[in-house]
């Protein structure tokens, strides 16, 4: 059976402003700081680069588990308290 | 469409047998072509890999009909949501970006990478619960009236067709590599078979089957780049061992500039960035993809709609992830291709000595040496001596790469085995073809076919119609290719910005704003669209007129003003002929590079029209009356 499109245990589902800030940090800062970052190296790469190039993606994963993980575990905690 | 616990296990026993006669079909043919190579049929074995390509896309459009198939697991459905999000264009198009552009290249692949982020956090759980199962269909329930079903259709029929330009284009370049043919015939090839394909899945067909083409392309991409990485560095990690090849390839580049085998003002090297973007236009691209992917109607289809809320948050938490694996490999990718050339001009190899692939893709005007394509030896050698600075070796800025090409190329540039080329050349051309089926079907549901039914059978009267209707996008879409006005990746990123400027607004109020209405949506969806269209379309044709309104805004300042007062004062001054088209044509130059809002131009348009849409739809909705028993929105 198809869940109904206004389930109980999601009533109240919020947008989750904090990810949503981390996104945008990662987004706009990582790239408009690239040149400064550069003059650090982590496994010899530049930082600047490597946060562009793969960093601020791998950073997207993290936010969106995180924040996937965040709401599983509060609706599971609301249907817990119905 | 049944999601309990049955019908779960039921998808994954259909998942299974689906996923192995893939596999197994596609094994039988890589092999029957390795031999057909080893006993020295190159050209057949090259026309093989085309017909490989197109059974695969078929293979997905059968594997689509398979009943269950569309209620997997999520890691499932986000590898089609990852072959979704990168299309054959973007695939092929990325590396080749960041081989062209350097840093300012990354741009896109962050886009994409944050755009799925923003699709997992604001729209997917909401579009999911709220039943649709599409865009055009949740605009339907909740936006009714004629308004907001025109004016989508509009946006959606737009940012789609540019969509199958960009894959039709992809394919076509591929098939012109494969089959030796010119790239119209490639094309309108690949058009036939993107419409067949089409067919085969009929337009309701699910597009999570396309996940096992997200295997192909992972397969075809990491590869060949693991192999290079353990034979040049002992490392079969393209994402850490690149490292290397970057700090080799800066030295190699500084060495070229010493020797005067290279020229300051053509090199762009990797590691510096906006030499080729201005930051507003960085940030421009990374914003319109980012938010353009959240909205694309292409995206929020089957493995997306009609689900619960958790199963779509974890759907596009595995799309994303996915989709950061292929793009990591993109900068990789990049800077092999750029160390294999850099070496080549370091070495000094003679024109005679020129590798293979040279000649390969120069016969396919895809290689230019000393501004002229490399069809064969002696064609080089008389290019180069006909230039003013007739110099003894070759030098980096002589040879020029089709960007577009880049990646399917990679495989001969770096010295790996024709196979890969071969592997690579299917995953684009399979991709193609089955992704090229969503913008397909949303135009069809855009259109109010069989909208809001598809568990009802559609009748053939429908089913015919949805022939019709795709034959004719199809159509326009491949004559649009065939003019080639840009490159794939300039056209797949207007897509997904027409997307973000045009739905953007309109979607995320009618998942979050129940005050929202469709006059506001409506409003906000043609005041975004339409803003970029005048802003880009004034820019390009009436840069004059449009610079002159708007003078104030521009980012040239106060020289740039008085400068466009002078060559106008030309111009008015010149004589009528030939003196007077002159000076036109330098007023014209002028006005297009000064006639910019904050220095805003191309896809980060969509920097100005995102606010618009957003205003228009706020203010127009609190001026009209609130719909009434409409709940759709919680």
């Amino acid at each position: 059976m198809r869940e109904q499109p206004n389930s109980t245990s999601e009533d109240h589902a919020r947008l989750p402003v904090v990810a949503l800030l981390l996104w945008a940090l990662v987004a706009f800062a990582i790239p408009a700081l690239s040149q400064a970052l550069n003059i650090v190296d982590i496994f010899a790469l530049p930082l600047g680069y490597f946060m562009v190039a793969q960093g601020a993606l791998i950073a997207f994963v993290v936010i969106s588990w995180a924040s996937a993980r965040w709401q599983d575990r509060r609706d599971a905690r609301r249907a817990g308290e119905r | 469409m049944p999601l309990d616990g049955q019908g779960a296990v039921q998808g994954r026993a259909h998942a299974g047998p689906a996923l192995a006669g893939f596999a197994i079909t596609f094994c039988i043919g890589v092999v029957i072509l390795l031999l057909a190579a080893r006993f020295g049929a190159p050209a057949w074995s090259d026309g093989g890999y085309w017909a490989i390509g197109i059974a695969a896309a078929a293979a997905v459009a059968l594997a689509a009909g398979a009943p269950r198939l569309m209620a997997a697991s999520s890691s499932f459905g986000g590898m089609s949501l990852a072959a979704g999000v990168l299309t054959a264009a973007y695939f092929l198009a990325i590396p080749g970006v960041i081989f062209a552009a350097g840093h300012d290249g990354l741009a896109y692949a962050l886009g994409l990478g944050a755009g799925g982020l923003l699709l997992q956090l604001v729209i997917a759980p909401r579009f999911a619960r709220s039943g649709a199962d599409s865009l055009p269909g949740l605009f339907a329930a909740r936006f009714p009236g004629r308004a907001v079903a025109l004016v989508s259709l509009a946006v959606i029929t737009a940012s789609m067709v540019l969509l199958l330009v960009a894959e039709l284009t992809a394919a076509g370049f591929v098939g012109m590599r494969l089959l030796g043919v010119g790239f119209p015939m490639a094309t309108i090839a690949a058009a036939c078979a993107v419409l067949a394909c089409f067919v085969l899945r009929g337009a309701w067909g699910s597009a999570t089957a396309n996940g096992l083409l997200y295997l192909l392309m992972l397969t075809a991409l990491l590869v060949p780049l693991a192999v290079v990485s353990a034979q040049w560095y002992g490392l079969p990690i393209p994402q850490i061992a690149y490292a290397n090849s970057l700090w080799q390839l800066q030295g190699i580049e500084e060495n070229l500039l010493e020797q005067e085998l290279a020229d300051p003002a053509y090199m762009r090297p990797l590691l510096t960035a906006f030499l080729t973007l201005t930051p507003t236009s960085f940030i421009g691209i990374v914003v319109g993809l980012a938010v353009g992917v959240a909205a694309l109607p292409s995206l929020l289809l089957a493995p997306l709609a009609a689900v619960p809320a958790r199963s779509a948050r974890h759907t596009a938490l595995w799309g994303l992830g996915l989709l950061v694996l292929l793009l990591t490999l993109a900068p990789a990718a990049a800077t092999y291709v750029r160390h294999a050339i850099a070496t080549l001009i370091a070495d000094k190899t003679p024109v005679a000595e020129l590798p293979g692939w040279v000649f390969a893709y120069g016969k396919l005007g895809l290689v230019h040496i000393c501004e002229r394509a490399a069809t064969d030896i002696s064609a080089v050698v008389e290019a180069c001596a006909a230039l003013p600075e007739a110099a003894t070796a070759l030098r980096l800025q002589d040879i020029v790469i089709d960007p577009d090409v880049v990646a399917l190329a990679l495989p001969e540039i770096v010295g790996l085995d024709s196979i890969f080329m071969g592997l690579f050349a299917v995953a684009v051309i399979a991709s193609a073809l089955a992704t090229a089926h969503a913008p397909l079907s949303v135009i069809v549901r855009a259109l109010g076919l069989g909208s809001g039914a598809p568990a009802i059978e559609p009748t053939r009267g429908i089913r015919l119609g949805s022939y019709v209707i795709a034959a004719a996008i199809v159509a326009a879409s491949a004559t649009l290719a065939l003019l080639r006005v840009a490159g794939i990746i300039d056209v797949a990123t207007w897509a997904v910005v027409l997307a973000a400027a045009g739905l953007f607004p309109a979607l995320a109020a009618a998942l979050w704003w129940r005050r929202a209405n469709a006059w506001g949506a409506a409003a906000g969806m043609l005041a975004g669209f339409g803003f970029v269209l005048v802003y880009g379309l004034g820019r390009e044709f009436f840069a004059v007129p449009f610079y002159a309104a708007t003078s104030a805004l521009s980012s040239g300042g106060e020289a740039g003003l008085q400068y466009f007062d002078e060559l106008k004062d030309a111009w008015l001054a010149a004589e009528p002929g030939a003196a007077k088209d002159a000076a036109w044509v330098a007023l014209n130059a002028h006005a297009q590079t000064v006639a910019d809002w904050w220095g805003v131009s191309g896809p980060a348009t969509v920097l100005l029209a995102l606010p618009l849409g957003f205003l228009v739809l706020v203010v127009v909705s609190l001026l009209t009356p609130a719909a009434r028993g409409l709940e759709t929105a919680p």
